[in-house]
């Protein structure tokens, strides 16, 4: 088996293919990255300048209405209870400079909006090395050629598989970990908050955490494409039936049957990095005031984080048997 | 799944390399239709020595080829190598049996030396057997090069190369001939022969007889997916029907009147000349011709040789019964 899975890892690492899928998923991280730089640089003098203009005039109104302002605003503040999160002190009514420049998000807030898109680019990536890993095997015959060296077919598929989430491990670390300082060194850069105490100590676990479930994510997804690789032994077949999942079940089923709104990957995977998640069911019933018409609302239906997982690992754990059983039993070569 | 001998079940001394009995297989087409690619076959190799495996295109060969190796499942029929059911327990004699299954099939985008490494590190091999094995098949110094460049002559090489990797007792080649060139085949044909001289089995299935006939000890015919002929040359050759007699005539149509009349068939070849079959000799040919005052002016024996009992034993026109020389093996 280890004689099996450290030949397979060669392979794997020798494999053009991987290195390709690695390198576009650490490219996409970048980009994100790059919407960062973007969204932290530094007002230019132009936005310095109306801002100037904002702030002129608002003192100006602030000199006109600013006693009434702070009278109506203490008031409602007495009549709140202590400790009402609605309370806070009135003097940050009067206008400040910084207030008109570009608001500049922190790290905190940079990760947070970032750690779902490279989860979502992860995922992706990792199902193409699932499939190329598995799937280029058969499409050269080389299989066929493997199997006469070790016929045992449930290690072959085992070593593969296990091999394919050993190589998709290291992209996912990766991917993180260059987010992670890329975006620290943005910030570092451009002097916008790192890790000021502002941001609570649970909400960064939170991100780490979400971050741990997209990784989780990523190996189904390995094994999603190993799995349908084996079944269809063809990288194109796997790649069709993918589109046809996206476009049948991601998309038009919620169209056609809005109650089988909790089989779409996308609500799982976001109810299990999320938490939970939501889909929409129209309910009809008839109108009382219009006779023969109908009158329809939504009804949310919560897909918790189990349910979310359960889902999208029973969909992997089908792929992986529908690989198995055909990969053992069907003709090769 | 390792090399070494005492780690799988030897078989009983005088046990064939290969047994199959009434192995069939069938293929649906996308019609739906039944294929039977091969149908009843019984083979038995001999271990040691060259056993040719001979057939015409779409005689199932590598369909059988492919059940030996456990890559496809038989509808019937049983396989033992070395006295070891296949495909059920092949895991235990895989580590004495070296094959090419139809074209060499390798990672295109690796170079030889690294599609062998890694066969090498799935079996436990030494790696510097890889070079050992480079070596004997000419290929060291392309052994960089990426498998999709190299020639076909090279890739049936390198999985050669590759089947030596283990040191194996049997060695299957399915069609190696299929792309070499005469210099090519000659070497191959060198290869075969010292793998049996080291004491292997070597199984070599071909389309066309003449590639393998000098060297194979055995010989099995199949065609449809039947066993048409088996046992060695000789009997082989003793087994055809004879010399034939070819004719070179002015009057054609009258000379095939008299040989008619004589009992004998007679068909037209080339310009001016009859191949007549079920004569006894070119004697009697030309003494009946004579005879009958038609002149001739050419004499001459055709046949009689491998390739024509090959043509023969295929072609459908014998039935397998009548010709089957199995007891002679
Ligand atoms: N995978 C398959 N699906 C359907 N039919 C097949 C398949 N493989 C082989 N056949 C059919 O089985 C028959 C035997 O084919 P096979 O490849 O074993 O012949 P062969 O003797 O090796 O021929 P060749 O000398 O051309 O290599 C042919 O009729 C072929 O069309
Ligand atoms: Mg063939």
């Amino acid at each position: 088996m280890s004689r099996l899975l450290r030949a397979e890892l060669a392979r794997a690492r020798a494999r053009p293919a991987v290195w390709v899928v690695a390198g576009l998923v650490l490219l996409g991280v970048l980009g994100l990255v790059l919407t960062a730089w973007w969204q932290t640089r530094s007002p230019s003098a132009e936005q310095v300048a109306a801002a100037h203009v904002a702030y002129e005039e608002a003192v100006v109104r602030w000199d006109e209405t600013g006693d009434a302002q702070l009278r109506d605003c203490r008031e409602a503040q007495r009549a709140l209870p202590p400790g009402d999160p609605g309370r806070f002190d009135c003097a940050l009514l009067a206008p400040v400079p910084e207030a008109f420049l570009p608001l500049r998000p922190g790290l905190w807030q940079l990760a947070d909006e970032r750690v779902d898109a490279a989860g979502v680019m992860l995922a992706l990536g990792a199902f193409m090395l699932g499939a190329t890993l598995v799937g280029a095997e058969f499409a050269s015959g080389a299989i066929a050629t493997w199997l006469t060296f070790a016929p045992r077919r449930g290690q072959v598929f085992a070593t593969k598989v296990a091999a394919a989430v050993l190589v998709t491990l290291p992209v996912v670390a990766a991917a993180f970990v260059l987010l992670a300082v890329a975006l620290l060194v943005v910030c570092q850069v451009h002097a916008v908050e790192t890790f000021s105490p502002g941001v609570l100590a649970t909400s960064w676990v939170d991100l780490l955490q979400r971050a741990a479930r997209w990784a989780a994510v990523a190996v189904g997804g390995t094994l999603l494409g190993a799995g349908l690789a084996f079944a269809l032994r063809h990288v194109g077949a796997v790649l069709g039936v993918a589109v046809w999942w996206l476009a049948a079940v991601e998309s038009a089923l919620r169209l056609v049957l809005p109650a089988a709104g909790w089989l779409p990957l996308a609500v799982n995977v976001t109810a299990w990095t999320r938490g939970s998640a939501e889909y929409a069911v129209p309910v009809c019933r008839p109108d009382p005031a219009a006779p023969g018409l109908e009158v329809c609302e939504n009804v949310w239906h919560v897909v918790g984080g189990a349910q979310g997982a359960v889902v999208a690992g029973s969909l992997v754990v089908l792929a992986l048997v529908l690989g198995l059983v055909s990969f053992r039993w069907r003709d090769v070569g | 799944m390792g090399t070494s001998h005492e780690e799988v079940v030897i078989g009983t001394p005088g046990e064939p390399a290969v047994r199959v009995r009434g192995l069939r297989k069938t293929y649906r087409t996308f019609t739906l239709r039944r294929v039977v690619a091969v149908d009843h076959l019984d083979l038995e190799v001999p271990a040691g020595g060259v056993h040719a495996f001979l057939g015409p295109n779409g005689s199932g060969k590598t369909t059988t080829i492919r059940m030996l190796l456990g890559l496809a499942r038989p509808d019937a029929g049983t396989v033992h190598l070395f006295g070891t059911p296949v495909p059920d327990r092949f895991p235990e004699v895989v580590g004495r049996v070296g094959a090419i299954v139809e074209n060499p099939r390798f990672v295109p985008g690796f170079s030889g030396r690294r599609n062998l490494r890694l066969l090498a590190t799935a079996v436990g091999v030494p790696q510097t057997r890889v070079e050992d094995v480079l070596e004997r098949v000419g290929l060291r110094e392309r052994g960089a090069d990426q498998f999709r460049r190299y020639s076909l002559g090279m890739k049936q090489r390198l999985a050669i190369a590759a089947t030596l990797l283990k040191d194996p007792d049997l060695l299957v080649f399915d069609e190696p001939t299929n792309g070499l060139d005469p210099a090519g085949i000659r070497d191959l044909r060198a290869t075969v022969r010292a793998l049996a001289d080291e004491g292997r089995t070597v199984l070599v299935s071909s389309h066309v007889l003449a590639e393998v006939a000098q060297v194979a000890d055995t010989v099995s015919i199949v065609a449809a997916g039947r066993l048409v002929a088996e046992g060695t040359v000789a009997s082989l050759l003793a087994s055809g029907r004879g010399a034939q007699v070819r004719v070179g005539v002015g009057d054609r149509s009258l000379a095939a009147r008299v040989l008619a009349a004589c009992g004998w068939s007679a068909d037209p070849e080339g310009p001016d000349a009859l191949v007549v079959r079920g004569a006894p000799g070119p004697a009697d040919v030309n003494a009946a011709l004579v005879r009958a005052g038609v002149p001739v002016h050419a004499l001459g024996t055709t046949g009689g040789d491998l390739e024509s009992v090959f043509l023969e034993l295929t072609s459908g026109a014998v039935p397998a019964s009548a010709t089957r020389p199995r007891d002679v093996a």
